[in-house]
């Protein structure tokens, strides 16, 4: 699997609802190593959705951005609005889609998330 | 006292490197057709691009990245690539407008044709880009791009109306026999001249060929802060050496010549040949940096390796973007159209291409993540801030501007 | 590959630049490699992918389609999976900076460069 057959595919609930598109991809390092390096192998946690990529691809979302102020404001709430996908919340992956397991409401908000 | 002399070095290059062929082009058409009245649009234009052009200095010495890194990891692939397109088509048609300029130049002193001149100019202009090294190429042509000060002397030897100049530059008003949108499209070409993009990218490239780091900062910032004015300074006498001379006559610029006409009333041949040297040297040089930065800005958004300090065999696909960009902009200039309205459309073109390089900039030199404590203070935001508004209302407004007024015809 | 316990795809890795352990360039991470594990689970981080076959599904349409068609001209054998790094060969990732632990040239991932090394720059008198 790539990067780009998630990055961009649109997200759908359990009832079908549309929660957004994948914007980012969240990895964690595991108890496990890449062989023979002694570095930590990274696995998928998580997808961040939302409906407007440019916030995040600028850097609002995760990143610490001091000004300049009015855009700030305004980058800021467009990020809040995204969702995070947990990987086990995940129903199918089909091509530019994915389907959920659970309604859009069971998911949790991008600001509450710890990257 | 070496280190006097390098500070000094930097800042004519940062003239050199800020008056092109637009800034030459349109200075003397609106000092001839309005005066000093729209010397309000250098003024903004050169304090906008210092405060841009400091900051992309800062990020490419701290963050150690050129602005099409930051193109490409900002703003995603595909709005990068509509903006990498964007940049070059621009970029081509002001490297031939410079490489026009240039042949224009030799007509005058040669009485030969332009177009004879414009393949062997593109040779030399490739040549400086295939061997010369990066500081010889600035020194030497911002040195000799220093002629240009002839224009500061000529408005002193002049029977220049001081008073009257000065107005001029306080009552920016249209002048009777011009209308609005003319006045407007031809202030949106003087800011277009001052801020053309390729300069920040050449600026920013230029310090990472030179592997700037956190302690070239204050060097780096004093060239912006002096050079850069002191360049809108320059362009600034070159319209009032129009205004001087040319206006009065009711001459309507259509050939470099004229804007040189000025000097050669107050200082005789020898300013003149002072004058034309100057805008060779700058033409020139303006075309080397113009193709390289084309060259640059492919490399960087390919993550190419790129760069003149590099060996043309390490860089082979860069020194490639920049010799296909010379010829490109050759054949375009050899079709005979006209250079000097070349010139005219690249900048109201540039004016308009001018937010999607330089808000980029603005947002990743606040990122701390990249600046750590050098971000961005709070009134240089707020300062950017205003000229990005300004920025993308001329931009939207330079398209129209353009058909409105059949390019200032 | 070593980018600390948590990170995220825009922050570190898409679109970086890559150097390689002797400091020089070697293109963009155009794309990432995930594979699922047999025994299930959430998909692991593999390889970093670059060059034009990877670049060209990501800019998509007909440049898209044309970008990665040059790359795969460039390939041996027509191969239209790009060329990728696998993480081991990918040394320290921060936000600033990301390095390989081996030189570009061990890792054949850049045709294009030689091809118009070889071909066309290579063959001008001063290169």
């Amino acid at each position: 699997m790539r990067a780009v057959e998630l990055i961009g595919a649109a997200v759908y609930d359990s009832d079908g609802v549309p929660v957004g598109a994948v914007r980012d991809l969240f990895f964690e390092a595991v108890g496990g190593q890449v062989p023979d390096s002694g570095r930590p192998a990274y696995r998928l946690r998580a997808l961040e959705c939302g409906a407007v990529g440019l916030a995040h691809r600028l850097g609002y979302g995760h990143r610490s951005i001091t000004g300049p102020w009015p855009l700030t404001v305004l980058m800021q709430r467009l990020v809040q609005n995204s969702l995070i996908v947990g990987w086990e919340q995940i129903a199918a992956l089909g091509t530019g889609r994915v389907d959920l397991a659970v309604r859009r409401d069971q998911l949790r908000w991008a600001q509450q998330e710890e990257l | 006292m070496k280190r006097v002399f390098a500070l000094a070095l930097g800042v004519m290059t940062a003239i050199g490197g800020f008056v092109d062929v637009g800034n030459l082009v349109t200075s003397g058409i609106t000092g001839a057709r309005f005066g000093m009245s729209l010397t309000w649009a250098i003024v903004v234009g050169t304090i906008a691009m210092t405060l841009y052009g400091e900051m992309a200095g800062r990020v490419a010495a701290v963050a150690r990245r050129p602005v099409f890194h930051i193109i490409r990891e900002r703003l995603g692939v595909r709005t990068a690539l509509v903006n990498l397109l964007a940049f070059v088509l621009l970029s081509l048609l002001t490297l031939a407008a410079e490489l026009g300029g240039v042949a224009l130049v030799l007509e005058l002193v040669t009485g030969i044709n332009y177009l004879v001149w414009v393949p062997l100019i593109a040779a030399a202009v490739w040549l400086i880009v295939w061997r010369m090294s990066f500081s010889v190429m600035e020194n030497l042509f911002g040195v000799l791009g220093l002629c240009l000060v002839v224009f500061v002397v000529a408005l002193f030897v002049l029977p220049t109306d001081w008073g009257s100049l000065w107005h001029g530059v306080t009552h920016p008003w249209v002048p009777p026999r011009e209308g609005h949108p003319m006045y407007l499209f031809y202030a949106v070409s003087l800011l277009g001249a001052c801020l053309v993009p390729y300069q920040v990218v050449f600026f920013s490239s230029g310090g990472r060929e030179e592997h700037w780091t956190p302690k070239n900062l204050t060097e780096m910032r004093f060239n912006c802060v002096v050079g850069f004015p002191l360049g809108g300074l320059l362009s600034i006498a070159i319209m009032a050496a129009a205004a001087v001379v040319l206006q009065p006559l009711q001459i309507n610029v259509k050939h470099l010549g004229q804007v040189a006409l000025p000097v050669a009333r107050a200082l005789g041949p020898v300013g003149l040949s002072i004058a034309l040297v100057g805008f060779a040297a700058a033409l020139l040089a303006a075309a080397a940096e113009c193709a390289l930065s084309i060259g640059y800005s492919v490399g960087q958004f390919f993550g190419w390796s790129w760069g003149k300090d590099r060996r043309p065999r390490e860089a082979p696909r860069f020194h490639l973007v920049c010799l296909v960009a010379v010829i490109a902009a050759t054949a375009f200039i050899l079709t005979s159209i006209d250079p000097i309205a070349v010139t005219v459309v690249s900048v109201v073109l540039g004016a308009a291409a001018v937010p999607l390089t330089y808000f980029p900039v603005l947002v990743v030199a606040n990122d701390r993540d990249y600046m750590g404590g050098r971000v961005n203070r709070r009134w240089s935001n707020a300062l950017a801030t205003v000229f990005l508004v300004l920025m993308v209302v001329t931009s939207i407004a330079a398209i129209p501007l353009i058909f409105f007024t059949k390019a200032g015809q | 590959m070593d980018a600390g316990k948590r990170f995220s795809a825009d922050e570190m890795l898409l679109d970086r630049q890559i150097f390689d352990a002797d400091d020089q360039p070697l293109g963009k991470v155009d794309d990432l490699e995930l594979t699922l594990p047999d025994g299930g689970g959430p998909p692991v981080l593999t390889a970093i992918l670059c060059g034009p076959t990877a670049l060209g599904p990501r800019i998509g349409g007909r440049i898209g389609q044309w970008w990665a068609a040059v790359g795969r001209r460039l390939r041996p054998s027509d191969e239209p999976y790009p060329n990728r790094i696998p993480l081991d060969q990918v040394g320290k990732v921060d936000s600033t900076r990301l390095t390989l632990t081996v030189s570009r040239d061990v890792l054949d991932a850049d045709r294009m460069r030689d091809w118009t090394r070889d071909h066309i720059i290579g063959r001008i008198p001063g290169a």
